[in-house]
């Protein structure tokens, strides 16, 4: 796992975590385009990263960044195609219009289903990516024992407790 | 296609083998050139560990920073269930019963994969060199440790290696260089927690700087060696080796070169055939070739520049260019610590136990390991991989969950030998080539016999030592058993005495083609019990070009 022993490993659980998600082509064109999803997908971001003390992953712009990352790669735009059309048909309503403590619902639901169903690749995709886009800019880190960027300062004070966190 | 061009020597490959034949050959005066199929990098410009968003990048891959590579793996044996790899978030990590091919993990460029290296200088331990004599498998090494230990004290001094002198691990022929770093804040805490299981930790010794060294600053511990070194305190071979060799007037370095076929003609090599990236073909004549391309490449081009003399490959009269392949034996388990650690400062692996490391200290079988942590080296050091693979959930808990665990993560590795067989080799793909129409060459890894049972000595020795440490539940587990993870390969063009039984001599000179030389882990008999072999590997292209340098000298090439 030494990296790049590193790189390897991000690779592997990208690809180990979205394989066999049983979309089949017959599926593929009976599904919503990605932008007709939008607003699903702006309240699945909102849900798992919501604003409190920091930022929410709306307010730093997440939602349009995991749009264009789903939408740059054809098995991902399809994946979330398809997941987006599980969120919106698995409630009475469509997801953006339920309430909170229903939408964490069926993402809970999503999210203990089995690996190879499309909910749940769709759900631990949505979920890598908008950890990835929120964590990366400043604004989220409040609270955090993380003064930024490794460099330049590094971390001379390595051999002492840490002062936070 | 001919070339005017007069080179005493050239190498191939500017990795650490090559790098340090240049080293050597320049101060002696011989006029080299080093070619790379790879890039060159600027660290200031290419190694963005300053960013923001320094997570989502890993090491640059920049055109023709990687090669390509085929693979045919074992199925899984179901008795080694508990070897599988597995992430609490992103599930197993190689679903079925077939062992996956993750990644060769290298770096093509000048400095090779030294460039991304977490710069742990290891010197073997003295047995693992005699591993048929004394136990009866494997091959011997055709010198023993104090045959190469000048060198390692050379490549060492030019390194900077920083280490303990308390270090008794293996035979110390010279100081080292620069005292040992403190250990982190975080290794402190798991050499105490480990004491009462007997655990014996000593500084890790690493070509990184504790004080600031022959020009370069001292380290500043961000932990990311291997996203590259942006602060240039690393001792990678273009910086500590290829830049003398440089300043020394004698040495050329041409990046984006690849050497597509070595020509030989009675005796001698005659012609290295190379491509620039304007996909222009030239030729170069030198007195003498050294081929640095590492276990994979360097058996690759032997075996692609067969010939009417040579129908199995050049330099192949023993068969066995591209046997013998050997690779990285590992297990790296992670979970949370309970307190702040703050884990994400320091080397990215500082204190080392080496108390498995001699071939017959793992009851049961011959080959060792070593331990060591590596958390960032693991990539869990920054805030994205911390949420993404140690904690489940999201919403406002997960925020929360993650400014309180934050400087938790903690991983620990283990290396072990990998002993040769029949079943692990290198040979050329029948059906893919690259862009220069060049097949490719394919990795044939079964396991060694005893490998599972080693990786599961080093498995539950690293749960038992993170039980003491606090960390109870296993946020992740990956191992070389179903996946295959190599960044130290070995073995392919092996050295010793017997024509017959190896491909090189005790120098790395070619048995048949006299100005034929290797210098890289195709070298290497035997792996080790784990070391990083970089420092070995610089150690013979230093004997190596020595006696090259010699018979350069008296003319006998």
């Amino acid at each position: 796992m030494a990296r790049s022993r590193r790189q390897f490993l991000r690779d592997l659980l990208l690809a180990a975590a979205f394989a066999a998600s049983g979309i089949t082509l017959w599926w593929r064109g009976r599904l919503p385009s990605l932008a007709d999803g939008e607003p699903t997908l702006l309240a699945l971001v909102d849900t798992l990263l919501p604003a409190d003390d920091s930022p929410g992953a709306l307010d730093l712009g997440v939602d349009k960044q995991v749009l264009r990352a789903l939408a740059a790669e054809a098995h991902l735009s399809d994946l979330a195609r398809a997941g987006l059309q599980w969120f919106d048909s698995a409630a009475a309503r469509p997801f953006a219009q339920l309430p909170l403590p229903a939408r964490s619902e069926l993402v809970a639901r999503a999210a203990s289903a089995d690996r190879a169903k499309v909910e749940r690749a769709f759900v631990d995709q949505l979920r890598h990516l908008t950890l990835g886009f929120y964590l990366a800019q400043p604004q989220s880190l409040q609270g955090l024992a993380y003064a930024g960027p490794p460099m330049p300062a590094g971390y001379p004070d390595q051999a002492i407790a840490p002062q936070r966190g | 296609m001919a070339s005017t061009e007069a080179w005493d020597v050239v190498i191939v490959g500017a990795g650490a083998g090559g790098s340090v034949a240049a080293w050597t050959l320049a101060g002696l005066g011989v006029r080299t050139l080093v070619l790379d199929a790879g890039p060159q990098f600027d660290r200031l410009r290419d190694y963005r560990v300053d960013q923001a968003d320094w997570e989502l990048r890993s090491f640059p891959d920049k055109p023709g920073s990687k090669g390509r590579y085929t693979s045919r793996l074992d199925p899984l044996d179901p008795r080694w269930q508990a070897l599988r790899s597995w992430s609490l978030n992103y599930g197993p990590q190689a679903p079925g019963n077939q062992r996956r091919f993750g990644e060769y993990q290298h770096v093509r460029g000048i400095g090779g994969s030294t460039l991304h290296f977490s710069a742990e200088n290891h010197r073997l331990h003295p047995d693992a060199m005699r591993l048929k004599s004394l136990f009866g498998v494997a091959a011997d090494w055709p010198f023993d440790y104090a045959t190469l230990a000048p060198h390692y004290d050379a490549v060492e001094r030019q390194l900077g290696t920083a280490g303990a002198e308390s270090d008794r691990s293996r035979p110390r022929s010279g100081p080292f260089p620069l005292p040992a770093h403190a250990p982190s804040y975080a290794s402190q805490k798991l050499m105490a927690a480990t004491r009462a299981l007997g655990v014996e930790w000593q500084a890790n010794p690493v070509a990184i700087p504790s004080r600031p060294y022959q020009g370069r600053p001292s380290c500043v511990y961000c932990g990311q060696c291997n996203r590259g070194c942006m602060l240039g305190d690393k001792g990678s071979a273009d910086l500590v080796f290829l830049a003398p060799a440089l300043a020394s007037g004698m040495c050329t370095v041409r990046p984006d070169t690849r050497a597509i076929r070595i020509e030989a003609e009675h005796g001698r090599i005659v012609r290295v055939v190379c491509r620039g990236s304007d996909n222009r073909d030239f030729a170069l004549s030198p007195r003498a070739v050294v081929l640095a391309c590492g276990a994979l490449e360097t058996p690759r081009l032997l075996l692609n520049s067969s010939a009417s003399h040579s129908p199995q490959g050049l330099a192949n009269e023993s068969g066995l260019v591209g046997k013998n392949f050997m690779e990285t034996v590992m297990t790296a388990l992670a979970g949370l610590h309970p307190e702040p650690l703050g884990t994400m400062r320091g080397l990215p692996s500082d204190i080392v136990c080496w108390q498995h490391n001699a071939p017959d200290a793992i009851p049961g079988m011959v080959g060792g390991c070593r331990f060591v942590p590596m958390t960032s080296s693991a990539d869990l050091a920054g805030p994205i991989n911390h949420a993404r693979r140690m904690l489940s959930g999201w919403g406002a808990e997960l925020k929360a969950t993650l400014r309180q665990t934050y400087g938790c993560a903690f991983a620990l590795g283990a290396f072990g030998e990998s002993l040769p067989h029949a079943g692990a080799f290198i040979d050329l793909d029948p059906h893919e080539r690259d862009a220069d129409g060049l097949p490719l060459a394919r990795i044939n890894a079964g396991h060694e016999a005893t490998t599972p049972a080693r990786l599961d000595f080093m498995r539950r020795r690293s749960l038992a030592m993170l039980d003491a440490f606090g960390i109870a539940e296993i946020k992740e587990q990956i191992t070389t058993y179903d996946l295959f993870s190599a960044s130290h390969v070995f073995g392919t063009c092996r050295m010793g005495g017997d024509p017959s039984t190896s491909v090189v001599d005790a120098f790395g000179r070619s048995h048949r083609w006299g100005n034929l030389f290797v210098a890289d882990a195709s070298l290497f008999p035997t792996s080790g019990g784990g070391e990083s072999p970089s420092l070995t590997i610089g150690a013979l292209a230093r004997r190596g070009t020595l006696h090259l340098a010699e018979l350069l000298a008296r003319r006998d090439i």
